[in-house]
């Protein structure tokens, strides 16, 4: 029997140019992420940790970033088998060929060849990558031998599901494992967590995820996968557990009122550790001018203060006057006037009939400017 | 509001006060001259209405009266909105301030101090200006239904709010209100922060345009890191490359330098074979020449043996044929010698006949030259017969002394003007007829000239003289009578007869005569003999066109051609045959030469045939000896030839053996060479090894290269280890998304505020577009009538003051500022008439404009429609004019007030 720990794609020193504001605190957050793995095999006393590729994000990081790296690998409480992966590869320039890895701890393997490597009863077959992109099949060189051993293989590519599949990416085919007669293949590349059963029916296959969410298109990310294997052939048993810190949310809501603003305001107040949230509110359905007026004074400073990040997009919500609203400004004349253009230019499917510089959103604002400028002057 | 009166004193020049008092409801004018008063009570009036009682300053102390304590003072009487009103005004001195209201048939105070003067703003809807006197642009309605002197359009810095909406409350409703004013300077206030005013672009400053610098420069900072990742990635790439292709060199040139090796040995052998091969073919060669040398001679042998025998038989052929040409060749000269004796005959027979032919023809000649001897001699006689008679005709023309035609003209002409002057003189001279009754005789003298005359009684007739100047008359026996005439001209004419009678006989003298009738005769005389001479002379030509001299010549020629032939052939002399014999004989023997010339033809031409047949022979024969020469000169060469070949004096039987010795030894020749196969494609195969080494040269040398590029490649790399190149890219462009999303941010906040402002100003100016569209209409529909049609369209700022004028025919609108100032004048005018009547219409009271000096540059056909004008208005409105010209306003049955009379009154009370 083994048991171990499967990550990937810890993209440390990875740019966040979504969330840039905070940027070097997500940056900062995967190293704390990484701490939790490395914790989380010891306290699962895994006998070793596979990481399938992408512990970096660029093989042109700063020694500071190797450094802490190395640091957190040498805690290890077990031996760390690490492979490079598209992000990382092993080029002229790889990051795993500078003199800094000399002082890694002995439990720390960076695998540069395909060979296979014995860890006990285990065979490993490490497939690193050598280059950003390939349209060969990593796994390829794995001889296919009888079992006597639980045999392993761990690789960074594309698992060939679904018809949309890059082709440059590192295919692999869905059922290299059974083809090469492995007991698990650790694969890394994709963020989000994948377990694949294959053609036997056991979940042979499986991309770990990162260990920390990158972006908000990743649900299934934020942990690593515990494996146990009890015996040469036998269906490994596999166990999800977090480690990220960052919570990525999305919501996407329709707002009818000013009311339906209140409750998502008291929904967000209902958020745990709000300053670990990145938050990407997306807003539809119809709202008065006040409505608007109350995003633009209570909701967005709400957002702006509370959370780690946000992103806001009113694009689909639908400026419409209330009678009242329109009473307020005026029956006609010139500011009733301009209201009325500024509401159909709110309301365009796009730029293309509207004045230079004007898109729908300057329009939504400029409406909501001039309700708000008309009650301030009503008093 | 209208007036109904004014008392104003101690005001400036109004020192001793004047009231005006009863202002007509429709138009009154207020007149004087310079000086008079007549701006003071207008300004008294303006003060009253709008300034604090309190004001102190220099402003209203100037309206003091010069030399004085005096403190101004004005009373007006008003009414407004059906009330009657008076307001007491005194500045400076004892200020005071009272306002009343006419009720129950009596004055009552309602108010005074300052709150009387805060209830008649209310009345007047007007405002105050916080220091010094009130500025028109808060005189309420009056800023625009009042126009003081030289004011041109509305007051300087636009009408007041209050007014505007006044206005625009009147004209439909209240576009710019207070709270669009609000938002408008809130947008504006806005605007000024983001954009500038003049070309509206980003403010130096403003947060989008700081964005954009930050924005732009982290860009640059974004690509320069970016390129230098990007070229790190290349450099990986490059070398990546460089070592696959080194790893490929290196395995291709393991394999050139193998290859090469291998073809190096393969090419040793084929040359040591190739070596042996070379010495074999010498000797088989040497062995066949043998054979060949051998054979040969015996070959040749052969030929040359065969050859003397066909050599021989030709020769005698050829022989035999010379002797067959030269039998024929002596034939056909004996045949061309018996021709040759035949034509000669031939020939001597033509000329006899050529000989007779030509005795003929001479014959014939003498018959012509005879037969043409005989013609002239006859012509030569009938000429000589002629020319005897054209002599004797000659002298018979000779001996009539005939007048030739000019001759006969000019006496003609002489006996004419001897004719002409005759009857002249005849008219004018003396004419006696005398009829005696009985016989006289006598003798009469006329002029001078005695002539006697003598008649009987039985005569019967009259005696008739002509003289010219004198007549006597002696008759015997009876006495004398004398006659004289005293006319000169009868003189003159006679003298001129005299003259031209002696000129005419002396013309006739020469011929003989006394009358020219005789030599007319004499004249067609011998103009027939000419005739008659010139018809011979034809006749004579005809016969001799070359004359007389040429007959003679031909006829000598004849003679002498006639004399040639009879010495040549005498016998012919005596012979008379004709013509006609003559030729036939000539006939006959033509015949018979022609028959001779053929036979001889025919003979010539059988002689050039032989001819021509012995040259042919003789052309064969000397061809034949040549071929004959060539031949033996053959046979010559083949027996010495034959005698080289036979010099090795073997027989043939010897010679055949040795043949057959030398064609053994070269098939063991043969056989060894045939046991040693040949190198084939020895070139290529040098070739092939020669570019294998090239190959492996070229191949160390690119290994070389990529050796050096490769280690200066991974230098370049490990310089760039560890410096965190893409942490600082990851950076940057972080930084650059967090700038960009801020200038997003900023730019739409911009906009917007752009678009509110854009928006807003275009809606304004079509609301006011349309509210002003009444004035514009009204306006330009009267000042139409007074400047004329082409002004088309009077447009209107919100301010109520004319934008632009639209001129008909005209691409550009015309700026109000540029016309005339009297044009200016008349529309400043009805611009106030205009507002005033809607005004009036609308609050259903009529309104008071004031006019002062308003017609002052107006011509006078203009002035009349201005008053036409002026009085269709009043109808709603009051007006007051203020002008030093009353006379102008006479027509319109206005109201009017004389300044100067009215403080004449004052004083005097």
């Amino acid at each position: 029997m083994v048991k171990f720990v499967h990550t990937s794609d810890w993209q440390m020193g990875m740019k966040a140019r979504h969330v840039s504001e905070n940027a070097d605190r997500v940056r900062e957050v995967r190293i704390r992420a990484a701490e939790n793995v490395i914790n989380s095999a010891r306290s699962e006393r895994a006998e070793f940790i596979l990481i399938a590729g992408d512990v970096f994000e660029d093989n042109a990081m700063d020694n500071v970033l190797v450094q802490s790296v190395i640091d957190l690998l040498s805690k290890a409480s077990c031996p760390v088998y690490i492979i490079p992966g598209n992000h990382d590869p092993l080029t002229p320039n790889s990051i795993y060929r500078r003199p800094i890895w000399e002082r890694v701890g002995s439990n720390v393997h960076i695998i540069t060849t395909q060979e296979p490597i014995e860890i006990g009863e285990v065979i490993l077959y490490p497939c690193p990558l050598t280059e950003k992109s390939s349209r060969e099949d990593p796994t390829a060189w794995i001889p296919v031998e009888e079992p006597n051993r639980i045999r392993i293989g761990v690789a960074h590519g594309t698992l060939m599901l679904g018809e949309h599949i890059e082709d440059d990416a590192f295919p692999i085919p869905p059922d290299s494992a059974l083809q090469h007669k492995l007991d698990y293949l650790a694969l890394g590349h994709w963020h989000s967590l994948l377990r694949h059963k294959t053609r036997d029916g056991a979940e042979r296959t499986a991309y770990s995820g990162t260990h920390e969410q990158t972006k908000f298109s990743e649900p299934q990310s934020g942990q690593i996968l515990y494996v146990e294997i009890e015996e040469p052939g036998t269906e490994p048993l596999l166990r999800e557990i977090p480690t990220g810190i960052l919570r990525w949310t999305q919501w996407r809501r329709e707002v009818n009122s000013k009311k339906d603003i209140q409750n998502m305001m008291q929904e967000l107040d209902k958020l745990d550790a709000p300053d670990s949230v990145l938050l990407d509110v997306v807003l539809e359905g119809t709202l008065d001018i006040g409505g608007f007026d109350f995003i633009n004074e209570e909701f967005t400073p709400l957002l702006q203060s509370r959370f780690l990040y946000h992103r806001f997009n009113i694009e689909k919500l639908i400026p419409h006057p209330t009678e009242e609203e329109l009473r307020q400004v005026a029956r006609t004349g010139p500011l009733r006037e301009t209201m009325d253009r500024l509401y159909v230019m709110a309301n365009s499917e796009d730029d293309t009939n509207l004045p230079k510089d004007v898109t729908p959103e300057v329009a939504k604002w400029a409406l909501s400017c001039l309700y708000r400028m008309i009650k301030e002057a009503r008093g | 509001m209208i007036l109904n009166s004014i008392a104003v004193k101690n005001w400036a020049v109004l020192v001793d006060g004047v009231r005006l008092e009863n202002f007509d409801s429709s138009i009154n004018v207020i007149h004087g001259p310079n000086e008079s008063g007549k701006s003071t009570l207008m300004d008294a009036m303006i003060r009253g209405f709008f300034d604090r009682h309190k004001l102190k300053g220099e402003d209203i102390r100037q309206r003091i009266p010069w030399g004085t304590d005096l403190g101004p003072e004005v009373t007006i009487d008003f009414y407004n909105n059906g009330n009657r009103y008076q307001v007491d005004k005194r500045f400076v001195y004892t200020s005071r301030c009272e306002l009343r209201r006419y009720m129950d048939e009596k004055w009552g105070l309602i108010a005074d101090g300052d709150n009387a003067e805060e209830r008649l703003l209310e009345i007047l809807e007007s405002s105050r200006s916080s220091r010094g006197l009130t500025k028109s642009e808060n005189w309420g309605l009056a800023q625009v239904l009042w126009l003081p002197q030289g004011q041109i359009w509305m007051p300087d810095g636009g009408i007041n709010e209050n007014s505007r909406g006044k206005l625009q409350s009147v004209l439909g409703e209240v576009i710019l209100t207070d709270v669009f004013h609000c938002v408008e300077n809130e947008i504006q206030g806005r605007y000024e922060k983001f954009f500038t005013r003049v070309r509206g672009e980003f403010k130096s400053g403003s947060e989008p345009k700081e964005l954009d610098n930050q924005v732009e420069k982290a860009q640059e900072r974004y690509l320069e890191l970016k390129e230098r990742w990007d070229s790190l990635d290349e450099l990986n790439n490059e070398i990546v490359n460089l070592e696959k292709t080194f790893a490929l060199s290196q395995k291709e040139l393991n394999q050139a330098k193998t290859e090469l090796k291998k073809s190096q040995d393969i090419l040793s052998k084929a040359k040591e074979q190739a070596s042996k091969r070379e010495k074999q073919e010498q000797e088989y060669k040497i062995r066949e020449s043998d054979w060949k040398n051998i054979n040969d001679t015996i070959r040749e042998l052969k030929d040359v043996k065969e050859s003397l025998i066909e050599l021989d038989k030709q020769r005698m052929n050829i022989e035999k044929k010379i002797k067959d040409y030269s039998i024929e060749f002596q034939k056909i000269e004996e045949e061309t010698k018996n021709i040759n004796n035949k034509l000669d005959e031939t020939e001597k027979q033509r000329d006899i006949i050529e000989s007779e032919i030509k005795t003929a023809r001479s014959r014939i000649e003498l018959v012509r030259f005879k037969r043409e001897k005989q013609e002239l001699e006859e012509r030569v006689n009938q000429i000589e017969e002629l020319i005897n008679q054209q002599k004797k005709l000659k002298n018979e023309l000779d001996s009539i002394k005939a007048p030739s035609n000019k001759e006969l003209e000019l006496l003609q002409k002489l006996y004419g003007k001897v004719t002409e002057v005759q009857t002249r003189l005849e008219a004018s001279a003396l004419h006696i007829e005398f009829k005696p009754s009985f016989n006289i005789q006598g003798f009469v003298l006329k002029d001078g000239q005695k002539e006697p005359f003598e008649m009987s009684q039985s005569d019967q007739k009259v005696l008739e003289w002509r003289a010219v100047q004198s007549f006597d008359m002696n008759i015997s026996g009876l006495g004398r009578l004398s006659i004289t005439s005293g006319s000169d001209e009868a003189v003159n004419l006679k003298k001129v007869l005299d003259n031209h009678e002696k000129n005419y006989q002396s013309a006739l003298d020469k011929f003989g005569v006394m009358d020219i009738k005789e030599l007319i005769q004499r004249n067609k005389d011998a103009e027939d003999l000419e005739n008659e001479i010139n018809q011979l002379n034809i006749q004579i030509k005809a016969l001799i066109p070359k004359g007389l001299n040429a007959l003679t010549k031909q006829l000598k020629k004849t003679e002498s051609e006639l004399g040639v032939i009879r010495e040549e052939y005498p016998e012919l002399a005596d012979e008379d045959l004709s013509n006609e014999e003559a030729k036939n004989k000539l006939k006959k023997l033509e015949l018979n030469q022609t028959e001779i010339t053929n036979q001889i033809r025919k003979i010539q031409k059988n002689l050039a045939l032989l001819n021509t047949q012995q040259r042919k022979i003789e052309s064969n024969i000397s061809n034949t000896q040549q071929e004959l020469t060539r031949i033996q000169t053959r046979i010559e060469s083949q027996k010495e030839r034959q005698s080289k070949l036979t010099s090795d004096r073997l027989t043939d039987a010897e010679r055949q053996d040795k043949l057959k010795t030398a064609l053994d030894e070269m098939d063991k020749a043969k056989q060894r060479l045939d046991d040693l196969p040949p190198v084939e494609n020895m070139n290529q195969l040098e070739n092939y090894v020669k570019r294998l080494d090239n190959q492996v040269q070229e191949l160390n040398e690119n290994l070389k290269s990529i050796k050096e590029k490769l280690d200066t490649n991974k230098g370049q790399l490990k310089g760039q280890e560890g410096d965190g190149l893409y942490s600082r890219l990851a950076e940057a462009e972080e930084e650059l998304e967090l700038l960009r999303q801020k200038q997003h941010s900023a730019k739409v906040q911009a906009n917007s505020v752009k678009l509110l402002k854009d928006t807003l100003s275009e809606c304004r100016q079509e609301a006011m577009a349309n509210l002003v569209e009444p004035i514009s209409q009204r306006v330009t529909q009267i000042f139409q009538r007074i400047a004329g049609e082409s002004y088309d369209n009077v447009t209107f700022n919100d301010n109520f003051a004319p934008e632009y004028i639209n001129i008909r025919n005209r691409e550009e609108n015309a700026n109000p500022d540029a016309l005339s100032y009297g044009t200016k004048e008349q529309l400043n005018i009805l611009i106030r008439l205009t507002l005033g009547q809607i005004l009036a219409e609308k609050e259903e009271q009529r309104q008071m404009v004031v006019l002062d000096d308003p017609l002052a540059h107006t011509d006078s056909e203009r002035q009349d429609s201005m008053l036409r004008i002026l009085d269709n208005y009043a109808r709603n409105l009051q007006i007051i004019i203020l002008t030093c010209h009353p006379e102008y306003y006479s027509d319109i049955g206005a109201k009017s007030f004389d300044m100067q009379v009215l403080k004449n009154n004052k004083q005097e009370r």
